[in-house]
């Protein structure tokens, strides 16, 4: 069922036509590029085919057989679907026979459907009923013949409904799987007349392989795949487009609401078909898991407490503002300036993070302020600024259509990246070669029509030994562009990186007894990398998330350069952003050492330029990054925080020490739509808006700019960035911005890569990727064309530090962690969510014969020790990983991995090394210690009122 | 803060840059990024360190760079900025 707005042209644009053809359709021209069909180009020539089993998100299928034209000087009658125009061609969609045929097809459809039964509000807007009702057919003369009525239900998904009884066998849902998300779990079950839509092995769709993006049950034309939402609302009354607020992707949607103001419902969320990241398709997150921006656990009013240990006392705005600005000046008078700071988050918009990082620098005064990319994606903004120039990946996502050989790297994107995963897979299936270099053997691995020609399965740590062994045979067997590399390079780096990796023991075969990896493998993996015309690199967190994450990056980097794969589609070097807006909030000056657009604040013109603008003194010194604070405030010369929408005592590493030390604060206030993790340690709440709440912009992976729109009011009365600006006027310095879209203009005045950007061109233009420039006024999918953004591409010789944190016979194996699908981040979320029926809990997942030696079985609880740290959690046996790795996800604060994770990190930029964690696991019988006294004060009120009318 | 972990954290930009520039220039190279990315408090409790203990702990290339910070911190007004010799060559052209 489509989006209310949306007009279908029956079949998809053809991929690359070479020329255009003039026919004409019921005596109307229309000129139409070349392979178009019938159908499309009659609907672009504003003639609407009848059609049930086309539709343009999906290839002509022929099926239906509604779609029967006539055209001049041939015989029958051609399905308009599938069939191509054809220079001076016409056709014929309407006359007395094809009304005839397609009324006949029509009741032999509805011989097997319950039409003679009032239809529900859902079925009544369906195709089926439309096309029925357009061809006056109303009953059946074969209502007595065999049916199919009767089937259950499958009601098992959370979020939608299949009913057989209405389904017409159409195989719109099986396409949709396979050619739209890639996951091929539906299919057409029997033959003839007991053919039937079936996921999986005729499994109920919970228990089936469906990942439940939504994509068949958008493609249904009956309401056989309805969303249980619109059942229970019933129809939207407008659609209001905006982006959405989980994964770097930034997919576009069109929130169907209903209801105006206060009373304002979202009804369902539908992928734009326009959005330029997703392209009409969504996942199980983006489509379906909305609902915790109205759960009951939301708090909806301001709240204060003298300290930790006291009950929290809901108050008005005014007293929660006035006292947190009370304390700021009371700690900044005592214990000077730089003693109190601030985190920006990377799930709120461009414009929120902007502000935040002002307030620091401009009302605190001081450059404490830092954001959760510290512990993603930072060592990506340092390696990528040194090598090429720019803080951000290269390419547009649809780059990857004309990549020859994708090389994935410590990235899981059907789990992280759900979207991108299905474009991937797209392109695989077309016949690109796959390289994956993961300690795990992701989905991508192995799935249907999909296999991955070398997965490089290396020890947790030691992704720059890898890397050098592949430039090792990159060099060593002529494979470097020289040309493009004497270009576009600098000489020196480049013949000291070559003679770098050139040395032996960089070789495959040398660096095999550290990586794990055969030697042969690897060096299949640098030709098919190097040798591909296009060749291009993905990598995510398992990357950056080490002692050496930046050295890797530089690693990917210079990979890239030297063979050339950059400044062009189909190449290029991206990372996959964690969050919606980690790319975003970096741009907009949330490191402590830069400000918008990656300038360091030692820079006199730079800072000059944002002092004129607000009218204070800044800081040239460099701030502390969140890893500092947490040891500033354990020494007591950091007391105070303000934290907006990140819950690091959950998701940063060796939690007990972060407790510790935000135990030792004298004021936190935290800024969130729940009372998480970080809350616990917080004397002021103020609660925020969600994605739905609010205007704004989230800038996704691909340094692409798109609109959030407020889709309903403020439950607590104000978006993020009002409240921010409510805090900064208390503390004495103004913020009196009118609306988002001012914020938008100051950081275009502000920040060279977003000068061009406003809100009214990127309603016009969609979205905008960044740099957005007099230069680009329209933007730049594409980085490095011609020449790198810092002018000649720098190489760096990246030598090989195992990282210090080393199993031993205490701590045997090593820990890695990672996602899942249907969970995000720290689950603050997706744990309000239906989501939880697919991953109520993290488990550990150990291998066969790791568990095995342990005395360890499948569903066991076990205990998971680290010198940071014990927690305790489910086993689960999996051959997944290798013997001597375990891994988990970090999305329940019940179980909180990093309770085990330790305080080592990147060199460079602090990011932690979550990958890398030297455990012990045991069998145990009971929940650890800290689990319990956990669990009790989850169980405490915390609040002595709550309701949930704002304040 | 925990000098254990600054030292344990200058010792870890000095593999990175003695492995990409060479030791000479590798101290340069780790007293600009000290200089860069450390906030202040962390690089005066490092020097503090470095003068009370002659920067035990530290790796050749690490002790060289803070010795560079510490001469910059001693040194009058307006003299030169330590690290200055690398400024460029390890935070990119266009920082």
């Amino acid at each position: 069922m489509y989006a209310i707005d949306y007009e279908d042209f029956g079949t998809p644009q053809p991929a690359e036509a070479s020329g255009s053809v003039t026919v004409e359709i019921d005596g109307r021209p229309v000129t139409v590029p070349e392979g178009t069909s019938i159908m499309r180009a009659a609907a672009l020539a504003g003639v609407k085919v009848p059609k049930l089993c086309a539709t343009d998100t999906l290839k002509a299928f022929g099926s239906c057989r509604l779609c029967l034209c006539e055209i001049d000087g041939r015989k029958g009658y051609p399905a308009s679907c599938t069939t191509a125009v054809a220079a001076g061609m016409k056709v014929r969609t309407e006359s007395p026979k094809l009304t005839q045929l397609r009324r006949s097809v029509m009741e032999l459809y509805l011989s097997d459907y319950p039409i003679e039964r009032q239809p529900t509000a859902a079925e009544a807007r369906t195709e089926l009923h439309a096309m029925a009702e357009k061809l006056g057919v109303r009953s059946t003369p074969y209502a007595n013949g065999q049916r199919h009525l009767g089937a259950p239900k499958d009601e098992s998904n959370p979020y939608f409904t299949f009913d057989p009884n209405v389904c017409i066998v159409c195989s719109r849902c099986v396409r949709a799987c396979d050619e739209i998300q890639g996951t091929f779990a539906l299919t057409i079950q029997g033959r003839g007349f007991a053919s039937k839509v079936a996921a999986s092995q005729d499994q109920p769709f919970l228990e089936s392989e469906c990942v439940s993006c939504g994509a068949c049950v958008e493609a249904c034309p009956t309401a056989a795949l309805t969303e249980k939402s619109l059942v229970a609302l019933g129809p939207a009354e407008r659609v209001e487009k905006t982006t959405c607020a989980y994964c770097g992707v930034g997919c576009g949607f069109e929130a169907e609401v209903r209801g105006q103001g206060a009373d304002t419902e979202v009804v369902r969320m539908v992928p734009d078909r326009d959005g330029k990241a997703n392209h009409g398709h969504a996942c199980v997150k983006g489509r379906f898991a909305w609902g915790y921006a109205t759960h009951p656990d939301r708090q909806l009013k301001p709240m204060i407490r003298k300290t930790i240990r006291d009950d929290w006392r809901e108050v008005s705005w005014q007293e929660a503002i006035g006292y947190a600005a009370s304390e700021f000046k009371r700690i900044q008078a005592r214990y000077g300036r730089d003693s109190i700071g601030g985190i920006t988050s990377s799930r709120c918009t461009n414009e929120e993070t902007f502000l935040v990082q002002k307030l620091v620098r401009a009302a605190f005064g001081n450059n404490n302020v830092d954001t959760c990319a510290r512990v993603c994606h930072s060592p990506t903004g340092y390696g990528l600024k040194n090598t090429l120039g720019e803080s951000a990946g290269t390419q547009a996502f649809d780059s990857v259509m004309k990549a020859d050989t994708i090389m994935i790297i410590g990235a899981n994107p059907t789990d992280g990246h759900p979207v991108f995963a299905s474009q991937l897979k797209r392109r695989l299936r077309q016949g690109a070669k796959l390289i994956i270099a993961d300690p795990r053997e992701i989905g991508l691995v192995r799935s249907p029509h999909v296999e991955a020609d070398e997965h490089l399965q290396l020890r947790p740590g030691t992704n720059v030994a890898l890397l050098n062994a592949l430039a090792h045979v990159v060099v060593t067997e002529g494979l470097t562009k020289e040309a493009y590399v004497a270009e576009r390079c600098e000489a020196e780096s480049f013949a000291k990186w070559k003679a770098f990796v050139a040395e032996p023991r960089n070789s495959p075969e040398a660096s095999e007894s550290i990586t794990g990896v055969p030697a042969e493998r690897v060096r299949r993996a640098a030709r098919l990398y190097a040798k591909a015309g296009n060749a291009a690199i993905y990598y995510g967190l398992g990357v950056t998330e080490h002692s050496q994450g930046t050295t890797a990056v530089m690693g990917i980097a210079n990979l890239a350069m030297a063979t050339g794969n950059l400044g062009r589609e189909g190449v290029g070097v991206q990372p996959l952003r964690g969050q919606n807006n980690v790319q975003g909030s970096c741009d907009m000056g949330s490191f402590p050492h830069e400000f918008s657009a990656y300038r360091h604040v030692s820079d006199p013109v730079v800072r000059k330029s944002f002092e004129d603008v607000w009218g204070v003194k800044l800081q040239a010194e460099p701030g502390l990054r969140i890893p500092n604070m947490f040891e500033a405030a354990l020494d007591g010369s950091f007391k105070g925080m303000y934290v907006q929408g990140e819950d690091f005592v959950q998701s940063d590493p060796n939690t007990h020490h972060v407790s510790a030390a935000m135990e030792s604060l004298e004021c936190c206030v935290v800024q969130d739509l729940f009372l998480n993790e970080t809350a616990k340690y917080a004397h002021v709440f103020l609660p925020g808006s969600s994605f739905l709440e609010k205007d704004g912009t989230f800038t996704n992976a691909e340094r692409r700019t798109s609109l959030v729109r407020k889709i309903m009011e403020p439950l607590a009365g104000y978006q993020d960035w009002q409240i921010t600006c409510l805090l900064s006027n208390a503390l004495g310095y103004p913020m009196n911005y009118r609306n988002a879209g001012e914020i938008m203009d100051e950081i275009a005045r502000l920040t060279p890569t977003f000068a061009g950007m406003s809100f009214e061109k990127i309603e016009r233009l969609g979205s905008i990727q960044w740099p957005c420039n007099d230069e680009h006024p329209e933007g730049t999918p594409t980085m490095h064309v011609g020449q790198f953004v810092r002018g000649k591409g720098k190489f760096w010789a990246t030598e090989y530090v195992p990282t210090s944190e080393k199993v031993t016979s205490r701590f045997p194996l090593i820990l890695t962690t990672g996602r899942i699908l249907t969970q995000y981040n720290v689950g603050a979320q997706t744990r309000r969510t239906g989501n939880v029926v697919w991953h109520a809990e993290d488990v550990l997942e150990i291998h066969p014969h790791d568990a095995e030696v342990r005395g360890i079985s499948d569903g066991d609880w076990v205990g998971l020790t680290s010198r940071a740290g014990d927690t305790v959690l489910r086993a689960k046996v999996s051959t997944r990983i290798a013997p001597g790795v375990v891994y988990t996800t970090f999305h329940f604060p019940e179980t909180n991995a990093n309770v085990v994770t330790t305080e080592n990190s990147d060199w460079a930029t602090n990011c932690p090394e979550y990958k890398v964690t030297a455990v012990e696991v045991v069998l145990v019988n009971q929940k650890d210690a800290w689990q319990k006294r956990a669990h009790e004060e989850r169980a405490l009120p915390r609040t002595k009122h709550k309701d949930r009318t704002p304040a | 803060m925990n000098i254990d972990l600054l030292i344990k954290m200058a010792n870890e930009i000095g593999d990175f840059f003695t492995g990409a520039t060479g030791s000479e220039q590798a101290a340069r190279d780790v007293a600009n990024h000290l200089k860069r990315y450390w906030e202040p408090r962390m690089r005066q409790q490092m020097l503090a360190y470095y003068e009370q203990r002659h920067g035990a702990g530290l790796s050749d290339v690490a002790k060289n760079a803070v010795g560079l910070l510490y001469a910059a911190s001693k040194a009058p007004p307006g003299g030169a900025p330590a690290g200055s010799a690398a400024a460029g060559s390890a935070t990119g052209a266009k920082a």
